[in-house]
């Protein structure tokens, strides 16, 4: 298992933040949506990053995922929530990993119910090459080669990020 | 002997929703923390998910109701589902068709959901019953005995409110020998740890032994509403006074009805409940149906959300149980990761 | 077998074993069956077998046959709910060599015509002995007396009004006169004609919670004290039928402590199932008489071993497949009683605390005392004299292929009472051979 420790996160994610300064200063209006549950810890650091006067949102994305066939009804935390207008609108979609980018596929056909953005820039914490849909973030902290049976996990409060089989990691409580 | 109960699945899933009796408070906890997230679909521009696209949901009425049939209806047309309104009131099942062969035809026309309204206690659960493994059912109210959507969105709608169950005083008024919609709540109500439920009327319209539902009995309606928290009333039907139940309505309203002046005895911050349609100067004042203690209209948004959850969850769990039959490889099935904290939609993802 | 019959070393009484369970008792006989009456009985091996038919007795236990109070045996009637035939056969499986054999048949058993096709075709295959129970009144409507003094002269032993109510009081007492000027007994069910009326189950706790329409024990009780204090004023004999709540025990026995002529019984199935049966909606245990609280059950129990209950009948109530196939206030009603009424009775000395023979009582000096019938009592051992309507019982013998067209039964395929969520018993005991008047009409011996 591979770690990485709080102060090499907050260099990947410095990055991204000044990967994003030159959008937020062209456009006031611009908003950032977290993904549940990673996304929205990283979306939070990065909107006080870079001051966005529009409050973030938060997608649950449950009621898009494609696995409801297999699965059922994901258990679902609460109500997505975005407070503000979508309709042209230039957002930032922002997650914790992405890996078959299914999960950033769901999370836009849901933002797309709410209106129609004008432009959506994605930016994750971490990108695995490992992708199983064509979807590429605009804007990554750090790119992993991780292997086939490797997971990603984001510990939000100690911002650490483990890489490791699967049973290697612990579930950090949320 | 009891038969075995068909509402419950393997590993506590939900097979059907016929009534909230034997449904722990996890299952109902579950189903309200459902219908909490399905309340933001409302509230957007697209009031729909696609979670139901491609399955049919068939709404057996054998009695009439718009109201819960419009529901039902709004609830899937929510979930992207395919609508069937199958009228039996007028159809040859009046006729005579045996309820089997009416369920046969209807099998037959591959729906996935069966939302069953009926004028027998004990129909939705004949149906669920006799019908194949792949048909869901959700009890839309069968007779006098449960209707449990309305009470699951009743309990949504207290919880809301007051966060939560414990310390409450519930009083339920009127009719309860012949509603569905009290068993119901009284049922969820004792579940999830309500401290006193209460239930007052006229003895003509209390069931035998209803202290067996864990319920305390008056006959007195301001003792009841002392320190009440939530206040259900109930819909007073005409064919109780033919029925030598009950005098008049002018006699009900003066002993049971709830009047400004009998609200004032509950807490400063009670609700007022009722499942429609309110019967105005009967079981409730105008003034305190339309007042700030009201959450009668509510009640009615919440029941969309509500609807959605458990048709959700209800086809949900089926194609989980499908899934995981043998044969079918289980290799994505991404059930242990309840944090989401994974990507929930990777290849293997723990 | 025609002609005369010994039957070599069985036994005539049945004990307890360790366990409760019933077996033959130590002694052994045998028993000549000659000129349809019960010729001899001896030591085992004492009778001479020359020129007879021998039949072993080993492990059997010969017992007078049963008298039912309340058999529905659904001829004249609709086809797939059983014939005379069919349910005669099935009455002897269940130990019954005579059944009172209930009036709502299709059409109902109110004229001389109805009686003479009910003979004829139980003289066409016959099997247990049929006793037509006329109607009361015409249609069992409760308006018109029905002609009890002519339908008596043809054979009716008693009247009644089936599970029908009848509501004036005035039309009661007159067919109670009307019965006790021919002497003919009334077999009634007590039953109000409006309360509960649209119920379908016990108004009880389980009613309650499923909210179904109940039948209160008001209604039995209500209509019984009615019954009573007319029977008391016109001098009929009255015969309680299928008492089903402790109240109504009560009453019968006040009403024999204050010298009223009045006997009672209840239906077997009575004793065993409440009202929890039904909860999810249970519709094989749906029943025209409810079974109710737990309380009930114990005061019947009581009953019947104090004897204020006389008689245990069968309540037999076949139902063809659809019957059950309909939400459970839509079902019909009624339970099939033959198939399983034996192993039934021979469970309950061990749950009644009762010793066989006065069980056995039960089952037959009771309903022929009710009845009037001149039969010796002899709490249902043969003994010398008598008619030969007899019953080989095996007592450990386990399920037997079942007789009656009504399947409709919760205990197909039951080996133990706890297999239903009772206290445990085991059911076994099935009739090997049945004779009435002599002659062999069922014999299971093969199986």
């Amino acid at each position: 298992m591979i770690r990485y420790e709080r102060e090499t996160v907050d260099a990947w994610l410095n990055a991204m933040a000044s990967s994003l300064r030159p959008l937020a200063a062209a456009d006031p209006e611009l908003a950032m949506i977290g993904i549940r549950r990673g996304g929205v810890d990283v979306a939070r650091r990065l909107h006080a990053a870079l001051s966005l006067p529009t409050p973030p949102g938060e997608l649950a994305v449950a009621f898009y995922r494609d696995d409801f066939d297999r699965i059922g009804l994901h258990p679902v935390v609460g109500p997505s929530d975005v407070p503000f207008a979508v309709d042209d609108r230039h957002v930032v979609l922002v997650d914790d990993v992405l890996a078959s980018g299914r999960t950033v596929r769901a999370a836009m056909n849901e933002i797309f119910d709410h209106g129609r953005p004008a432009r959506i820039t994605l930016a994750v914490l971490v990108e695995r090459r490992d992708h199983e849909l064509p979807i590429r973030a605009d804007v990554v902290g750090h790119a992993l080669g991780a292997a086939e049976e490797e997971y990603v996990e984001l510990d939000a409060t100690a911002l650490v990020v483990r890489v490791g089989r699967r049973d290697e990691l612990t579930r950090t409580p949320r | 002997m009891s038969l075995p109960d068909p509402q419950l699945g393997e590993g506590g899933t939900l097979r059907h929703l016929l009534d909230l009796d034997r449904l722990d408070a996890a299952l109902l906890t579950r189903i309200l923390d459902a219908a909490e997230a399905f309340t933001g679909v409302n509230d957007r521009s697209i009031r729909k998910v696609p979670l139901l696209r491609g399955k049919t949901v068939a709404n057996l009425f054998f009695e009439n109701s718009t109201r819960t049939r419009t529901a039902f209806e709004l609830a899937a047309t929510r979930l992207s589902a395919d609508i069937l309104n199958v009228d039996l009131v007028s159809s040859s099942t009046a006729k005579g068709e045996s309820l089997l062969d009416t369920l046969r035809v209807l099998e037959a026309l591959q729906c996935d959901l069966f939302v069953v309204r009926h004028g027998d206690s004990g129909a939705a659960h004949f149906i669920a019953r006799h019908v194949g493994d792949s048909i869901v059912v959700v009890n839309g109210g069968d007779g006098q005995h449960s209707h449990p959507t309305q009470g699951l969105l009743d309990m949504f709608t207290i919880r809301r409110h007051k966060g939560g169950f414990e310390g409450l005083v519930v009083v339920v008024i009127g009719d309860i020998r012949h509603s569905r919609v009290a068993r119901s709540d009284i049922a969820a109500l004792v579940t999830l740890g309500t401290a006193e439920v209460r239930v007052v009327g006229p003895r003509t319209l209390l069931p035998t032994a209803v202290e067996a539902l864990g319920v305390r009995v008056f006959d007195d309606l301001d003792a009841a509403l002392a320190d009440a928290d939530v206040i259900m009333g109930l819909r007073l039907q005409k064919e109780r006074m033919r029925g030598a139940t009950v005098p008049s309505e002018a006699e009900f309203y003066r002993t049971y009805g709830l009047s400004p002046e009998r609200l004032a005895r509950a807490r400063p911050d009670a609700l007022v409940m009722h499942p429609g349609p309110t019967n105005r100067g009967v079981e409730i004042a105008a003034s305190v149906a339309d007042g700030p203690h009201s959450v009668i209209l509510e009640q009615v948004t919440w029941g969309i959300a509500v609807r959605m959850a458990v048709m959700s969850m209800i086809i949900g769990d089926r194609e989980a149980r499908r899934a995981t039959a043998p044969g079918v490889a289980a290799r994505d099935i991404g059930t242990s990761d309840p944090a989401g904290t994974a990507d929930p939609n990777s290849r293997g993802a723990p | 077998m025609s002609g005369a019959v010994l039957i070599r070393g069985v036994a005539l009484a049945l004990v307890p074993d360790a366990n409760g369970a019933l077996r033959p008792d130590d002694s052994r006989h045998d028993l000549l069956i000659e000129e349809g009456v019960v010729a001899r009985i001896a030591p085992a091996n004492r009778l001479d077998g020359d020129g007879v038919t021998l039949v072993d007795g080993d492990a059997l236990v010969a017992l007078r046959g049963f008298t039912d109070l309340y058999g529905r045996l659904r001829e004249p009637g609709p086809p797939g709910r059983g014939t005379l035939a069919s349910e005669t056969r099935a009455a002897l499986a269940g130990g019954f060599t005579r059944v009172l054999c209930a009036p709502d048949t299709d059409p109902v058993l109110d004229d001389t015509a109805t009686l003479e096709l009910i003979r004829r075709r139980a003289a066409e295959e016959p099997a247990a002995r049929v006793l037509p129970m006329a109607a009361l009144t015409r249609g069992l409507e409760g308006g018109e007396l029905a002609p009890l003094a002519t339908l008596g002269k043809l054979g009716a032993v008693a009247a009644g009004q089936a599970d029908r109510a009848l509501e004036d009081a005035s039309v009661l007492r007159s067919a109670m006169q009307y019965a006790a000027t021919f002497d003919m007994p009334l077999v009634m069910t007590p039953r109000d004609a409006h309360l509960g009326a649209d119920g379908c189950a016990h108004e009880g706790a389980v009613a309650t919670r499923l909210g179904l329409p109940g039948i209160p024990v008001a209604a039995e009780t209500a209509a019984l004290a009615r019954l009573l204090e007319l029977a008391r004023d016109s001098g009929c004999r009255l015969h309680v039928s299928r008492l089903s709540s402790a109240r109504g025990v009560e009453l019968v026995a006040e009403a024999k402590r204050s010298g009223l002529a009045l006997t009672a019984d209840v239906g077997i199935h009575h004793l065993f199932f409440t009202e929890s049966e039904i909860d999810g909606f249970d519709a094989r245990y749906r029943s025209a008489v409810p079974f109710r609280s737990a309380a009930d059950r114990e005061a019947l129990r009581d009953g019947v071993r104090s004897g204020t209950i006389d008689a245990i009948c069968s309540d037999h109530a076949p139902l063809d497949g659809d019957a059950r196939l309909a939400p459970f206030p839509a079902c019909a009603a009624g339970l099939a009683a033959y198939d399983h009424f034996l192993p039934l009775l021979l469970a309950l000395p061990a749950l009644l605390d009762l010793p066989p023979s006065q069980l056995l009582e039960r089952v037959t000096d009771g309903p022929s005392r009710v009845l009037g019938l001149d039969t010796p009592e002899s709490a249902g051992a043969p003994v010398e004299g008598m008619t030969a309507d007899l019953i080989l019982v095996d007592s450990g013998a386990g399920a037997r292929t079942p007789l009656s067209a009504g399947r409709n039964t919760p205990l197909d395929g039951v080996g133990n009472l706890a297999e239903c969520g009772l206290e445990p018993a085991p059911l076994t005991g099935a009739v090997r051979l049945a004779f009435v008047a002599g002659e062999p009409r069922l014999d299971t011996r093969r199986e």
